[in-house]
């Protein structure tokens, strides 16, 4: 018995490899697409940067001057600083924080939900798909800026707020897209089989449904991070986002534009780094979309 | 002897846009502990159909408009999903065509046969991989310990349709189902498997329902025969009687299309199915049968015991054979 079990434990630890072994093929797949490979490094700078604000900034972002104010990129300030005096290297790496942590975070939630309503719809169909669906299409009807500032001029300003705001606009999206993921999944004979071996639906769901439908996921939620980037930023740009003085980007810009035509870096720099963050996680989706869908390697390269 | 299973009168239609098909028309037979049934005919005949109603598997547009499928007594069809649930998988095991399509490509099919057992018993699946092992050797996959964790594409199509057996009867069920279990396969791993078959149904003292298009096959493995067409019984009987004394125009039809161990020219049946949305009025073979009369063509035969089988033609009167050959 003893021997056995020993032996069954190599089994398993077998299957580990095996998965750890796809997983490998699968980032093979990734760093073969430099732009996508790219753009990971580039997020992984961003996040680091955000990340090393929590311990050190060059200056300290809040503190202002007005005797160095609008002052153009130098060697004590890389960046140049802002309307106020401070420094626009430290705001980018403080506020960091702020634009990709909200990202993030109502990323997570709106693909939570989505997922789970499209996967309900797309696995019970019927009214149960009906009314999913329609609130959906209601959701999805409002434009994207539109819903999210009348959610924000509801709830309040903040940053939960912005979160939830961000949310609820995107999930509409996730749930359609499982959904129709899900419609063909459920006709797969492997469904049928697992019905057959007597599996609850919530098993057959989270097991069996869930596990196909994540490439598709994953790839939507690289993409919507660059969205909620800029959704971010708009609502903070038009002063519904994160309140100043917290050195959000977008908000970084609505503080600076009076200044755009004089000292154009102020609004200038923080619109790059959201511009690249959104680019980047564009790209990064295309080159996951790739790496996970094995019909589409090298076609999108071609073409 | 002992009716595991009784199906009454069963009914099972398709409702489409351009009116409904009538898969499953009125069938009723019943399945005898141990007893292999083998289910013969032609594609739309309502073999499948009625495979997929005993294993509880129409879904729209299809329903069952009337009848009873009696497992042990039970009536299936007024379970609820919660009372199917505990049965299929554990005393209703199914084996279906294609073995490429019925495994979970994201999984290991170790883990999948794991899970089936699991399914039954509770637990997580990584408790039962040292039974799925076992199961996997008992469906005769060479190094089943090493095939534990490969993916489904890492496998043949006989080796895929090994693994679904084992998944099918991984609780030991009392009825297998095995539609068309070889018909995707090579022909050289098709007896293989039909034989493995047999002898799992053996060990396990389960009964047998064998759906195929394969009359020849089924006159070597079944105990009984059931005749299909265009969602009727035509003939159900011994394979001794249909072999040597095939009585419904269609059965012969089957079988000389198909026989072998003579030199005789392959005849093929003239026609194809009808519609199963407008059957015709009579007898449905009629359009198609060469001895077809008026009465055919006007009155729907019903199944009669005949020369020791039960058929349902106007050509053959109760207890006697007055067909014309």
């Amino acid at each position: 018995m003893e021997l056995a079990n020993t032996r069954y434990n190599n089994v398993l630890s077998q299957i580990k490899q095996e998965k750890t072994k796809r997983r490998r093929e699968l980032l093979e797949a990734l760093r073969k697409n430099k732009w996508a490979l790219a753009s990971l490094y580039i997020i992984i700078a961003l996040c680091a940067m955000s990340l090393v604000s929590f311990i050190y900034t060059p200056y300290n972002p809040f503190q202002f001057n007005l005797a160095i104010a609008r002052q153009p990129p130098s060697l004590s300030h890389p960046l140049g600083t802002d309307e106020l005096g401070r420094d626009i290297l430290s705001r980018i790496m403080y506020g960091g924080r702020y634009t990709l942590g909200i990202s993030f975070i109502s990323v997570t939630l709106g693909a939570l939900i989505g997922v789970a309503l499209g996967i309900l719809a797309g696995y019970y169909g019927g009214k149960v798909d009906t009314v999913i669906m329609r609130i959906v299409d209601i959701m999805l009807a409002f434009p994207t800026i539109l819903l999210a500032i009348a959610l924000v001029a509801a709830v309040g300003q903040g940053v939960k707020s912005l979160i939830l705001a961000i949310s609820i606009t995107t999930f509409p999206v996730y749930a359609r897209l499982v959904r129709g993921t899900v419609l063909q999944i459920v006709n797969e004979d492997y469904i049928t089989a697992a019905k057959l071996i007597g599996l609850s639906s919530y098993k057959i769901m989270v097991k069996h449904v869930l596990p196909n439908t994540m490439s598709v996921i994953i790839v939507q939620m690289s993409y919507y991070m660059g969205l909620s980037i800029l959704l971010a930023s708009a609502l903070g740009f038009l002063g519904l986002g994160v309140p100043p003085p917290k050195p959000e980007w977008g908000t970084m810009i609505g503080g600076g534009r009076t200044y755009f035509f004089s000292t154009p870096h102020i609004v200038v720099i923080p619109g790059i780094f959201i511009f690249i963050t959104s680019l980047a996680f564009n790209l990064l989706g295309d080159g996951l979309r790739e790496a996970l869908d094995p019909k589409l390697r090298g076609l999108l390269r071609r073409g | 002897m002992n009716i595991v299973l009784d199906v009454r009168n069963l009914k099972v239609y398709y409702e489409l846009g351009n009116g409904v098909v009538k898969a499953v028309d009125n069938v009723s037979f019943q399945l005898y502990k141990g007893e292999v049934l083998g289910i013969a005919g032609e594609s739309g005949s309502g073999k499948s159909t009625l495979g997929q109603a005993i294993a509880g598997l129409i879904r729209p547009p299809g329903r069952i408009v009337g009848g009873q499928i009696l497992f042990k007594g039970k009536n299936l069809l007024e379970l609820r999903e919660s009372e199917w649930r505990k049965i299929r998988g554990k005393e209703i095991g199914v084996i279906f065509q294609d073995p490429n399509s019925y495994l979970n490509p994201v999984y290991t099919v170790g883990f999948q046969v794991a899970e089936a057992v699991e399914a039954h018993n509770g637990g997580s699946p990584k408790h039962y991989i040292h039974k799925a092992i076992e199961l996997l050797k008992m469906v005769r996959i060479a190094d089943a310990p090493r095939r534990a964790i490969n993916y489904p594409f890492q496998l043949s199509g006989g080796m895929k349709q090994r693994v679904l057996t084992s998944i099918a009867i991984a609780n030991k069920p009392e009825l297998i189902i095995a539609d068309e279990p070889t018909s995707a396969l090579d022909v050289t791993v098709q007896a293989e498997v039909v034989e493995l078959l047999l002898e799992l149904k053996k060990e396990l003292g389960s009964s047998m329902i064998f759906i195929t298009h394969d009359l020849p096959l089924l006159l070597e493995i079944a105990d009984r025969i059931m005749v299909m067409y265009a969602g009727k019984i035509v003939e159900l009987g011994s394979p001794h009687h249909i072999r040597n004394n095939p009585l419904h125009p269609y059965t012969r039809g089957l079988l000389e299309s198909v026989r072998y161990e003579r030199k005789a020219k392959l005849k093929s049946i003239p026609g194809s199915i009808p519609s199963l949305i407008s059957p015709p009025p009579g007898c449905r073979f009629a359009p198609r049968c060469p001895f077809a009369n008026e009465k055919c063509r006007k009155i729907e035969p019903s199944l009669r015991q005949v020369d020791g089988r039960l058929v349902a033609c106007h050509l053959f009167n109760e207890g006697g054979n007055d067909g014309q050959r």
